[in-house]
C-alpha cells in the first residue's frame, strides 16, 4: 500500500513541511521533490533554548521518521537503513561513491529532533528531544499504529524493539491470586491480595462446606413440608464431623425403615469400618424411625433426597469405592433404592472433585448473575463425566440390536446409556456401526411397535402378578440386580409406571421371561 | 456385557430419574409424582433433564414412541422456555424430537402447523436482534469488508454477491471503509440474493440512500431465487469484473440431499456425468492432487462421517459441488464464508442431539450470562433462531434439513475440491476483530486464528468460523 501510494504521501509531506513552514515561520523553502529518492529533510536552523543552545534543530517529517530505508538506491531504488552501505551498494553499480567518514576534525553540530505531530509536546523547538532513534521511537510509540501484539497476552506495540522486550518476560514471572488473576508486578499483586474476594471465601469455604451442603440438602424447601426439619439440626452436627454422603445413606436407611421386614440391624458391615458410616449407623437418627409422622413421611422425603444423592453421589467421595458396594446391597437392601452402586460408583476420577467441585463450580460461576447453578456447558461435561467415568469400554459394550428379542433390547440400551454418556463427552459417534442398523428412520415407527406389541401383552400379564412391593424390593436386593442400569431395573419400575399411566413399557424389561 | 452386569456402580446415575419416578409410583398417598420434580435444584433438574433428552432421542431414533413419550412428558414437567439455561434448551429440544416423531403421521404434523403466521417483520426484528446480542455477525461483516478493501486495492470497479442479502449494515460499513479510500471509492455494484422480495425491496431501498448519502457510484441488483436454485447468469457478472462473495451462514443448507432417493456420494457416482463436469473443470493438477487425496475419503452416506478413520473426510454433496464449481466459473477474487464451526450434520440422531446439546448449550449459557430472563427479546432469539435450527436439525431429514452445520475441517477440503485456495487474513483483520470482542458487551469471546481461517470461541467452545477464498489460478 505505502510503495503505490508514495506519490500521495510524498505530496502530503510537502503539505505538511509547507504548514509547518508557515506556522514555525521558516525561510528555507522545501528540499524534496516528490520522489522519496533522497530522504526528504526539513532543517530549519533555530537555535533551541534548552541544553544546548547551539543545537541545531531539525524537523522531519513523519514520512521520513517512519522510513525503515531512508538511503535509496537511485539506479535500483534498493532501500538501506544506513549512508554507508549505500554507497558501498553504489559500487555495484560503477557509481560514484564516497564513505563519509566521521569527522572528527572539526565539531560535530549537535542536532535536536521535533517531532512533526503538532499536538505532540516535544513539537516545540524548547522540548525537542535529543536522539534521532529517540524521536524515532517516540513517534512510534505516540503516534503510531500498534501493528505488534504480544502472543500470549493482549498487549500491542507500535515500536519492534519495545514487542521483543516484552515478549520476552511475558508470562516469565508471574504472580497468580487464588481468583484467577494474573499479575506480572509484584506490588499489584500484593494490593490484589489484600483486597480479594475469593481469598475471603477460600478461608471460609471449607470449613462450612459440609455445612452448606447440610443446608443443601435439610435445610432446602424439599424437606421442611415434609416434617424432616427436625433432623436438619442434628444431622448437621453430623455433618460438621463425617462425611456428607453418611447422612444419605442414613436417609436411605430411612426408606429401609418402611421395609423393615428387610433390613437387618443397622449395624454397618466390617467392610465399612474405615468408612465414616460405621460411627453413625447406631446414631441417634436411627431412634427417630419409630417416630410415626416421620415414617410416613420419611418415604416421601427420601424420594425426594433421592434425587440428590442420586446427584450428588458420583460427586461424593466414598474413600472406598468399590469394596464397600459389594457389602452395601447385602447388607443394607434398603439401599438398594438409592442403588448402591450410586454411592460405590468406582468413579474415583470424579471423587476427588467431590462435593467441592460441585460448590465450587457453582459459586464460581461468575457468569451466573441469579442464583449460583451450574452453566449448560457445565452440566453436560458433568453429565458426560459421570457417564463416562462408570463404563470402562463403550467399545466393546457395542452390540447389534439383537432381533426383537427383549433380552436382546436390554443390553443394547445399555450400551446406548453408556455410549450416550460417553458421546456426550466426546461428541464423536461411539457406535458407527450400530447407528446405522438402529437408525430406523423415524418412518418406521410403526413398523417397530407393532413388532413388539405381541410381546408386551404377554409380559404385562406375567409382571403385574409380581408387583407386589416386597417382592420388588426383594429383586431389587439381588445383587447383579442392583448392577443393572436403570433399563433393567427401572424396566421393572417403568412397567409399573407405565401401567399406571396406561402405557405399556414392559418391552424394555429384560427380566421378563 | 456380563463384566458391565456385574460391575458395581456402573451407569446407575442415569438410573436414578427413571428410578425415582417409578419408585414414586409405588407409594401410596403421593399425589402426582411431578410435584416434587419442581423441588430439584437446578443442577439436578439439568442433569435430570440432559439424560431424560438422551434417552428419549435414542427412543426416537429406535422407534419405540411409547417410551419417548414417557421421558417427554417428564421433560414437559421440568422443561420451561422461561427457566434457566437447561430448561430452555430442554424446551427446545424436546419440542423438536416430539417434532420428530409427529413426521411418521404427516397429517397430524401438517394439521398442527395449520395456524402458524410468519411475519416478515418480525423475522427482520429477531435478526436484528441476534445480530445485536451476538458478535458473531458483526465480526463477519467486518472482516468480509476488511477482506474486500484488501483484495479490492486498487480496482475501479467492485461486483460483491451476497448469498443471503438481509441485513443493510453489512454493506453501510463497507460503503464507509470504501469512501476512505485513498483512491476514492470504486463504482461498486451489489447483487443481493433472497427468496423474499420483500426483502430485497428493503436491502436496495437503504442502500441506495446509504450510497447516495456518501456519494458512491452504487448499483443495487435484486435475484429473488432460492441459493439452491439460483440462476448463474442472472448475476450478470462481466469478465473482468473484481468480483467477492460474501456467505454468510448459507453454504450449509446446499448440502441437503434426499436421502431416500439417492447417496449423495455412492461410489457409483464417480461414473457419473456430473464428477466428470468437475473434473474437467479443476485443472489436471488439482486432478491429480484430488485422487491423492484418495477417492476413499468420499464416503456414502450410508456411514457415520464423524466413525470415519480420516478425520477430514467428508461426504462429498453433488449440489454443494455444482454451486461451488458454478461460483468458482466466475473468477471470485475473493470469497469469505461464515458457518457455524460445529457438526450438526452427522447422519444418524444421536450424534446430532449431542452436537447441538452442546453448540446450542454454550449459545443458551452465553444468553443467560448477559441478558435477563424475563426479556422478551432474549426469548425471541432463542425461539425464533436457535429453536427453529434445533427443530431442523433434529426433526427433519432429506431436503428438508437444511440446517446442516459442519465444521472448518469438512468446509476446507470441499471448497479446495471446488478450486479455491484460502486466503491468509492479515494481520491487521485479526487486530480488528480483536478489538471488537474485546469492546463492552463482549466479555468471554476469543478469535483464533485455525488453518488460516478465524474461529471465535466462547468459554473454549467454538462457534463460528470466518474463512476467506479466492479463485485459485494455475499458470
Amino acid at each position: 500500500m505505502a510503495a503505490t501510494s508514495m506519490p500521495f504521501f510524498g505530496i502530503r509531506d510537502e503539505d505538511q513541511n509547507q504548514m509547518k513552514q508557515q506556522q514555525q515561520q521558516h525561510s528555507s523553502a522545501p528540499t524534496s521533490s516528490t520522489t522519496p529518492t533522497t530522504a526528504p529533510q526539513k532543517k530549519r536552523r533555530n537555535l533551541s533554548g534548552a541544553s544546548n543552545p547551539d543545537a541545531e534543530v531539525i524537523a522531519l517529517s513523519p514520512k521520513t521518521l517512519m522510513a525503515t530505508n531512508r538511503f535509496i538506491c537511485e539506479v535500483c531504488n534498493k532501500g538501506f537503513q544506513r549512508e554507508q552501505n549505500l554507497q558501498l551498494h553504489r559500487r555495484g553499480h560503477n557509481l560514484p561513491w564516497k564513505l563519509k567518514q566521521k569527522a572528527t576534525n572539526k565539531e560535530v553540530k549537535r542536532k535536536v529532533y521535533l517531532c512533526p505531530e503538532p499536538t505532540c509536546v516535544h513539537h516545540d523547538p524548547s522540548r525537542a528531544l535529543g536522539d534521532l532513534t529517540g524521536i524515532k521511537k517516540h513517534y512510534f510509540r505516540k503516534h503510531g499504529e500498534k501493528k505488534y501484539k504480544c502472543e500470549k497476552c493482549s498487549k500491542r506495540y507500535a515500536v519492534q524493539s519495545d514487542w521483543k522486550a516484552h515478549s520476552k518476560i511475558c508470562g516469565t514471572r508471574e504472580y497468580r491470586c487464588d481468583c484467577g488473576t494474573l499479575f506480572s508486578r509484584r506490588d499489584s499483586f500484593i494490593t490484589h491480595r489484600a483486597f480479594c474476594d475469593a481469598l475471603a471465601q477460600e478461608s471460609v469455604r471449607h470449613p462450612s462446606n459440609l455445612s452448606t451442603i447440610s443446608s443443601h440438602l435439610y435445610g432446602s424447601s424439599n424437606l421442611n413440608p415434609l416434617g424432616l426439619s427436625h433432623v436438619g439440626p442434628r444431622v448437621s452436627q453430623l455433618q460438621g464431623q463425617n462425611h456428607p454422603s453418611a447422612s444419605l445413606l442414613q436417609l436411605g436407611n430411612a426408606v429401609g425403615a418402611k421395609y423393615e421386614h428387610l433390613i437387618p440391624p443397622p449395624n454397618p458391615p466390617n467392610s465399612l469400618t474405615h468408612h465414616p458410616l460405621q460411627s453413625i449407623s447406631s446414631h441417634p437418627f436411627f431412634a427417630q424411625d419409630s417416630n410415626q409422622g416421620f415414617q410416613d413421611q420419611a418415604h416421601q422425603a427420601a424420594a425426594a433426597n433421592f434425587i440428590n444423592p442420586g446427584f450428588f453421589s458420583s460427586s461424593f467421595t466414598m474413600e472406598s469405592a468399590t469394596n464397600n458396594s459389594g457389602h452395601n446391597h447385602t447388607q443394607l437392601p434398603s439401599s438398594a433404592f438409592l442403588s448402591a452402586d450410586q454411592f460405590n460408583l468406582g468413579d474415583q476420577s470424579v471423587s476427588n472433585s467431590g462435593l467441592s467441585s460441585l460448590y465450587n463450580t457453582s459459586s464460581s460461576q461468575h457468569e451466573k448473575s441469579a442464583m449460583p447453578h451450574m452453566s449448560a456447558t457445565a452440566l453436560l461435561q458433568k453429565a458426560a463425566q459421570m457417564g463416562s467415568t462408570t463404563s470402562s469400554n463403550s467399545a466393546t459394550l457395542l452390540k447389534g440390536l439383537g432381533g426383537s428379542s427383549p433380552l436382546g433390547v436390554k443390553p443394547d440400551n445399555e450400551n446406548h446409556l453408556q455410549g450416550l454418556m460417553n458421546s456426550l463427552a466426546n461428541g464423536s459417534s461411539m457406535f458407527g456401526s450400530n447407528r446405522s442398523e438402529r437408525e430406523n428412520s423415524y418412518m418406521s415407527f410403526d413398523g417397530s411397535l407393532s413388532g413388539i406389541n405381541p410381546l408386551e401383552q404377554q409380559q404385562s400379564n406375567a409382571s403385574f402378578g409380581n408387583m407386589d412391593k416386597v417382592k420388588l424390593a426383594q429383586n431389587l436386593s439381588g445383587s447383579d440386580r442392583m448392577t443393572l442400569d436403570f433399563l433393567g431395573v427401572g424396566g421393572g419400575m417403568l412397567r409399573n409406571l407405565g401401567v399406571k399411566h396406561g402405557i405399556d413399557l414392559s418391552s424394555l424389561d429384560p427380566k421378563i421371561n | 456385557m456380563a463384566g458391565m452386569v456385574q460391575e458395581e456402580g456402573s451407569s446407575s446415575i442415569s438410573s436414578s430419574p427413571l428410578q425415582i419416578f417409578s419408585l414414586l409410583s409405588l407409594s401410596p398417598g403421593l399425589g402426582s409424582p411431578y410435584t416434587w420434580l419442581r423441588d430439584l435444584k437446578p443442577e439436578d433438574r439439568g442433569l435430570c433433564l440432559i439424560q431424560l433428552l438422551v434417552h428419549c432421542a435414542n427412543h426416537v431414533a429406535a422407534g419405540s414412541v411409547e417410551n419417548a413419550n414417557t421421558i417427554l412428558d417428564y421433560i414437559s414437567h421440568l422443561a420451561s422456555p422461561e427457566g434457566d439455561t437447561m430448561q430452555r434448551i430442554a424446551a427446545y429440544f424436546s419440542e423438536a424430537l416430539a417434532d420428530r416423531m409427529l413426521r411418521a403421521w404427516p397429517g397430524l404434523r401438517n394439521a398442527i402447523n395449520a395456524t402458524k403466521i410468519s411475519s416478515l417483520s418480525e423475522e427482520i426484528f429477531v435478526q436484528r436482534l441476534f445480530f445485536e446480542l451476538f458478535p458473531f455477525l458483526r465480526l463477519s461483516y467486518m472482516i468480509a469488508n476488511q477482506a474486500i478493501i484488501e483484495a479490492m486495492e486498487g480496482e475501479k470497479v467492485v461486483h460483491i454477491i451476497d448469498l443471503n442479502s438481509f441485513d443493510p449494515a453489512q454493506w453501510i460499513n463497507l460503503f464507509k471503509d470504501l469512501r476512505a479510500r485513498p483512491e476514492g471509492p470504486p463504482h461498486l455494484r451489489i447483487t443481493g440474493i433472497h427468496e423474499q422480495k420483500q426483502v430485497l425491496e428493503l436491502m436496495a431501498h437503504r442502500l441506495l440512500e446509504e450510497a447516495e448519502k456518501l456519494d458512491i457510484p452504487f448499483q443495487f441488483n435484486p435475484i429473488v431465487s432460492k441459493l439452491e436454485n439460483l440462476d448463474f447468469d442472472c448475476l450478470r457478472v462481466k469478465t473482468g469484473e473484481a468480483l467477492a462473495i460474501s456467505s454468510v451462514l448459507q453454504l450449509h443448507s446446499l448440502l441437503s440431499f434426499d436421502d431416500e432417493r439417492s447417496s449423495p456420494s455412492a461410489p457409483k457416482n464417480l461414473n457419473s456425468v456430473h464428477l466428470q463436469r468437475v473434473f474437467q473443470q479443476v485443472n489436471p493438477l488439482t486432478f491429480g492432487d484430488f485422487l491423492e487425496k484418495d477417492v476413499v475419503n468420499m464416503c456414502s452416506p450410508g456411514t457415520d462421517s464423524a466413525s470415519s478413520s480420516s478425520p477430514v473426510s467428508f461426504c462429498y454433496s453433488q449440489k454443494l459441488g455444482n454451486f461451488l464449481n458454478a461460483l468458482r466459473g466466475l473468477s471470485p477474487k475473493l470469497m469469505v464464508v461464515t458457518e457455524q464451526e460445529s457438526n450438526h450434520n452427522a447422519h444418524s440422531l444421536i450424534d446430532r442431539v449431542t452436537e447441538a446439546l452442546n453448540f446450542y448449550g454454550t449459545l443458551f449459557d452465553r444468553l443467560e450470562s448477559t441478558v435477563p430472563r424475563a426479556s422478551i427479546e432474549r426469548q425471541k432469539v432463542e425461539k425464533m433462531i436457535f429453536g427453529e435450527e434445533i427443530k431442523n436439525i433434529i426433526a427433519c431429514e432429506g431436503l428438508e434439513r437444511k440446517v446442516r452445520h459442519e465444521k472448518l475441517e469438512k468446509w476446507i477440503p470441499r471448497l479446495e475440491l471446488a478450486g479455491f485456495g484460502r486466503v491468509p487474513l492479515s494481520y491487521h483483520v485479526r487486530l480488528q476483530a480483536t478489538r471488537l470482542l474485546q469492546s463492552c458487551g463482549f466479555e468471554g469471546y476469543k478469535l483464533n486464528e485455525e488453518k488460516n481461517c478465524l474461529v471465535i470461541f466462547w468459554k473454549d467452545k467454538p462457534l463460528y468460523s470466518i474463512s476467506a477464498w479466492r479463485f485459485r489460478r494455475y499458470s
